[in-house]
């Protein structure tokens, strides 16, 4: 797909086999999910370019948010985006995660998934189906390889930012230890 | 000159309780330099195999010997008890400062090292039921120092399995008395290969009931649980380690030196084994898979090594029976191997009790935090007991694996390798539930244990390892033994043993696993460096767990594989012991409602009877 | 010196050489899944692809317990991976290596057993104890026929097995003792926890067992230390049963050959419970191998 690996930067390298190889939380957060097994299986096949599923956040490379978040599922969703390990990328999926989509005048979810937590891309729809979400992904993967995805570094630097928009919807937050 | 063995630590017993009452640590202190003290002088005496004494001693119209010797067999197992002793008394030095009965169990404790180098010393029936019944006795008052009233149930069901078994012993010893004039264990040996081998047989299987008693062979293996469980905790590594090899030696005295391998010589045979001593290993497979089993069970940690123990026996028993010389010095080797990892598991769980207050596994957790020798001594005294290389562990199991494939003993082998794979089940249990796992915040401030606790510990780890890549330094007194007894040796060098189907070489062994490791570590270290995070900080699907206590797994560990045995288990041996103890009773209950009712006129009845019956017979008037 | 810097390279060339045909033959599993499945999947080379991004991820720890046990299960692998005889290569042909294959493959075990369940999480201790409870199912088989084999062959060195199959095809314990062939077919699917006997691993059961924690550079040792896992229990089922090889190719192409029916038969079934699991290995395998033992014994 891409040619990076030939530049010899070590760093380049780790992120061409990255981008090969992207571990999915199977995390499934709103109604957007439906739209994954579909992709998952024999019909749309996502593990051909790479991408499985990872059972656990320490596993896991690529958190998809599929879907509307209550701040219920937000504060989990937090909890497990700071278990997961640096390098680690987010995928708004859904129209819900960039505007709020159907819920958009709901007293009881986010609206904007980006004041929360860092997301490399959206895949817009609602919801999207697979081919756009293999679309979508395909494009991270070229984000991955060219160095482009660093969401956890904005997170790292901006921690204050984020912190205190997820304290004012949540409350108090309760850190990893 | 070898009573002396016996009269010094007894002297000592009384002049520990004096001291003991003075000072907390003075008892311990005596023990241990006493034992010291026995380990020395007896480790001087090795190779002198022509040491003996006698005693006489006139009674009325009867003149009795008591003999004493010394034989290489004999010397094994008292350096072996001088050296747990002496082990055990270092650690209890610190461990029962607070100890309410640390007076009556330091004199109870060397008396049980006197008896027990006096039945180690014995050589004849007389002096051997003496020390044996005060070996007994001592421990009996040991055991139910433990935990209140569960140690004096189960030091009870201890003594009177044990005085059942001398009895049986005793009578069968006043037998060979009188057809031979003499009680000595030479002259018994002629009288049993002369007899008639079915009375023989018989005789001698009386002869070792309190023996299988105290190795706690199956079906006389109930009172082992309870009372090893139950017994203070720095008894329970000498009880599991020391008494049940007191059994075994008294096994090889019936086998070896009163001649029972060869009464059976010319009875029927299987496979080119006599079938009596068949039928023995299969009682010690039985042993191997009751406890195995049963210790998968258990929630309770002292309880489960307690179990572990019993099975380990079966093993032996399994290498004694079929008699050949690989078989003989596995069994030889895994019983000083099995007392000196046995005896570092227990000592590890000690420290665990003493720091914590409770032997129930799922009520503690993650002290690998808190208690990092403990564990790092528990931890390697378990890769042994498992026998995985290259601890000692793995060379006994490997030459009784030869010793039974070699005869093609089938149903044998099975049981030898499913005891071993399931060991392996039972001691990961307390290691994951004690050691791994949450650790609870009421726990959270307890301390590694104090010195003279550890120093026991990190020498049997050093003995462990040592033994393991070295099997040499034990064969050395085990081919003295073979030689003794009658038996072709096995060859073997300073590290490697020579098997049916191939040698092993231990320095080879630990070469290459140090190169396995350095590559590994290399790996390892070349990779990014990673993150130290709580444990609390763990995978719980997104949720925050703020108690420790619900997010340890350790109550039922091996719950699916318990499901498989529990119609098994159900039909515990322990309730038919009851029931016919119960019935026993109940018959009792009715003699004693004819004769013993409390009327006054059945009294008279009765005495008027006796007297016209004794008159008629002639033996009054 | 010169022999010892031979040694190491001989080390490192087959830890390396192993390693790298066990990730291959990983990615192979995975393309035939697939294929049976309908699909694609993705391409063979894709396990080197997913170590090389493991380890250069970021990873956290719980401890030196953690640490020790991963060190301690890719150490136990290597260490055992030199007693056995790949074609025409091996280290160190010892006699009585049968057994301590065995024993081995158990130091392996409980390291990652250890590290896994110092993590502290629950999941990894109920995966951990579902993985030993399976052990003592499979293993029980398996030690009969070892059993049943040193005693016909009156050696206990897979060397000396591997040599007395020598000859024609025709004199392969494939053909001389088929039964036991099977029996060891199924054991080896046991062992490599493949369908129906991966209730350890089970992802959404128990959040993927025992390596619930394991992340970035743990993860990457566990995949090379199960790559490596694979190769030695391949190499077992073909030094015993299939005669061996002379040279490297021909027993890499007799291990695919198992690889792949291995593969087929594990992607079909559904995931068996332990206890039906062990009751299942005791009662058919078991009976099988003890009445071949038998006939080879008597």
């Amino acid at each position: 797909m891409n040619n990076n690996f030939v530049k010899g930067s070590w760093q380049e390298i780790l992120d061409w086999a990255q981008n090969k190889s992207i571990n999915m939380l199977h995390y499934c957060t709103g109604c957007g999910a439906i739209e994954l097994p579909p992709t998952m299986t024999s019909r749309y096949d996502m593990s051909r370019f790479g991408i499985g599923p990872a059972a656990t956040p320490r596993q896991a490379d690529l958190l998809l948010v599929t879907g509307y978040l209550s701040t219920k599922t937000l504060r989990r969703l937090v909890y497990t985006y700071e278990q997961m390990q640096a390098p680690k990328f987010v995928v708004g999926f859904g129209s819900c995660t960039i505007n709020g989509g159907m819920y958009w005048d709901s007293y009881n979810t986010i609206k904007q998934l980006d004041k929360y937590l860092p997301v490399e891309m959206y895949i817009a729809g609602c919801m999207p189906r697979p081919e756009a979400i293999l679309d979508g992904l395909l494009k991270l993967k070229k984000m991955i390889a060219d160095g482009e995805a660093d969401g956890y570094q904005r997170y790292e630097e901006n921690k204050d930012f984020y912190h205190q928009n997820q304290e004012a919807v949540l409350g108090e937050v309760q850190r990893t230890q | 000159m070898l009573i002396k063995y016996i009269f010094i630590p007894a002297a000592a017993a009384i002049a520990a309780y004096i001291l003991n009452k003075k000072n907390k640590k003075a008892g311990a202190i005596v023990t241990a330099l006493i034992s010291a003290y026995l380990l020395f002088s007896l480790a001087l005496l090795y190779g002198s195999w022509e040491l003996s004494q006698s005693f006489s001693l006139s009674l009325m119209n009867y003149q009795v010997e008591f003999l004493l010797a010394l034989t290489p067999l004999s010397w094994l197992f008292a350096v072996l008890t001088a050296a747990i002793s002496f082990l055990i008394a270092v650690f209890s030095i610190e461990s029962q400062a607070d100890f309410k009965f640390s007076s009556a169990f330091n004199l109870n404790f060397l008396l049980v090292i006197a008896s027990i180098m006096g039945v180690l010393l014995a050589r004849d029936f007389l002096t051997l039921f003496i020390f044996w019944e005060l070996m007994t006795w001592t421990s009996f008052y040991l055991i139910s120092a433990g935990k209140k009233k569960l140690a004096g149930k189960a030091a009870f069901r201890y003594i009177i399995l044990s005085t059942g078994a001398a009895y049986a012993f005793l009578m069968s010893a006043i037998f060979i008395y009188q057809q031979t004039g003499s009680f000595a264990f030479t002259r018994a040996a002629e009288f049993l290969l002369a007899n008639s081998p079915v009375q023989s047989i018989l005789l001698l299987a009386a002869i070792s009931l309190p023996f299988m008693v105290k190795a706690g062979i199956f079906p006389l293996h109930v009172w082992v649980k309870d009372a090893h469980g139950n017994a203070p905790k720095e008894f329970s590594p000498f009880l599991s380690g020391m008494m049940l090899k007191v059994g075994i030696y008294g096994m090889l005295l019936v086998f070896h030196q009163l001649s029972f391998f060869k009464i059976i010589e010319n009875t029927i045979a299987y496979r080119g084994l006599p079938l009596l001593s068949y039928l023995f290993a299969l009682l010690g497979a039985v042993t191997i898979v009751t406890g195995t089993i049963l210790a998968i069970r258990q929630e309770d940690m002292k309880k489960l090594i307690a179990y572990s123990s019993i099975s380990q026996m079966g093993y032996i028993i399994i290498g004694i029976a079929i008699a050949t010389p690989l078989g003989f010095t596995g069994s030889m080797l895994h019983l000083i191997n099995h007392l000196i990892f046995k005896s570092t598991i227990f000592l590890a769980l000690a420290a665990v009790i003493y720091r914590t207050g409770t032997t129930k596994m799922y009520e503690m957790g993650g002290l690998i935090f808190r208690m990092p020798i403990t564990f790092a001594a528990y931890l390697t005294a378990i890769i042994a007991l498992a026998g995985i290389p290259p601890t000692n562990g793995f060379i006994s199991k490997w030459v009784i694996y030869q010793a039974l494939i070699e005869k093609g003993y089938l149903f044998l082998a099975l049981v030898a390798f499913f005891g071993s794979i399931a060991s392996f089940m039972y001691v990961f249990k307390p290691l994951s539930t004690v050691f791994l796992g949450q650790l609870k915040p009421q726990h959270a401030e307890i301390k590694e244990v104090p010195l003279l606790m550890k120093i026991p510990m990190l020498i049997l780890i050093g003995v462990i390892i040592l033994f393991g890549v070295f099997p040499g330094i034990q064969m050395n007194i085990i081919t003295q033994i073979s030689g003794y007894l009658g038996m072709e040796t096995v060859n073997y060098s300073l590290y490697s043993i020579q098997g049916a189907f191939g040698a092993w070489n231990s320095l080879y062994i630990f070469n290459i696993f140090s190169a396995g490791f350095v590559i590994a570590l290399l790996i390892f270290g070349f990779a990014k460096k990673s993150k130290l995070v709580g444990l609390l900080d763990t995978y719980s699907s997104g949720e925050y767990i703020t108690d420790a206590e619900s997010y340890h797994y350790a109550y039922q560990y091996f719950r699916p594989f318990d499901r498989i045995f529990d119609n098994l288990a159900a039909k515990s041996l322990t309730g038919f012991y009851e029931t016919l103890t119960n019935n026993l009773v109940r018959s009792g209950e009715g003699l004693r409602r004819v004769f013993a009712a409390g009327k006054l006129q059945n009294y008279a009845l009765y005495s008027v009877l006796l007297f016209v019956i004794l008159a008629a017979v002639g033996w009054i008037i | 010196m010169i022999d010892l810097i031979y040694k190491i390279g001989h080390f490192l060339l087959i830890t390396i050489f192993t390693m790298a045909l066990g990730l291959l033959f990983m990615g192979i599993a995975r393309k035939i899944v697939a294929r049976i499945q309908k699909r694609y999947g993705p391409p063979i080379y894709q396990p080197y692809l997913d170590v090389l991004k493991l380890f250069g991820k970021n990873a956290i720890t719980h401890g030196f317990i953690f640490d020790f046990g991963a060190v301690m299960a890719l150490g136990g692998v290597i260490t055992t991976l030199f007693f056995i005889p790949l074609g025409s290569w091996q280290l160190y042909s010892m006699e009585g290596t049968v057994l301590l294959i065995i024993y081995l493959l158990a130091v392996a075990s409980l390291g990652m057993a250890m590290g896994t369940v110092g993590s502290g999480n629950p999941q990894a201790s109920v995966g951990i104890s579902r993985a030993l409870t399976q052990m003592l199912g499979y293993e029980l088989p398996y030690l009969v026929i070892l059993f049943a084999l040193i005693f016909r062959y009156q050696t206990s060195s897979i060397w000396g097995l591997m040599q007395a199959q020598a000859g024609s095809f025709l004199n392969w314990n494939l053909f001389a003792y088929p039964l036991m062939a099977l029996v060891a077919f199924v054991v080896l699917i046991g062992m490599m926890g493949k369908k129906p006997f991966d209730a350890m691993i089970a992802p959404s059961e128990i959040g993927s067992g025992p390596v619930v924690e394991s992340g970035g550079k743990y993860l990457g040792m566990l995949l090379l230390q199960k790559s490596i896992t694979i190769i030695i229990e391949l190499a077992l089922y073909v030094n015993l049963f299939l005669g061996g090889a002379d040279n490297i190719f021909s027993f890499s192409f007799k291990m695919l050959i198992v690889w792949v029916l291995a593969t087929m038969f594990g992607s079909l079934f559904p995931r068996f419970r332990i206890e039906d699991g062990v009751k299942f290995f005791w009662k058919w395998p078991l009976g099988i191998a003890i009445l071949q033992a038998l006939y080879i014994i008597i």
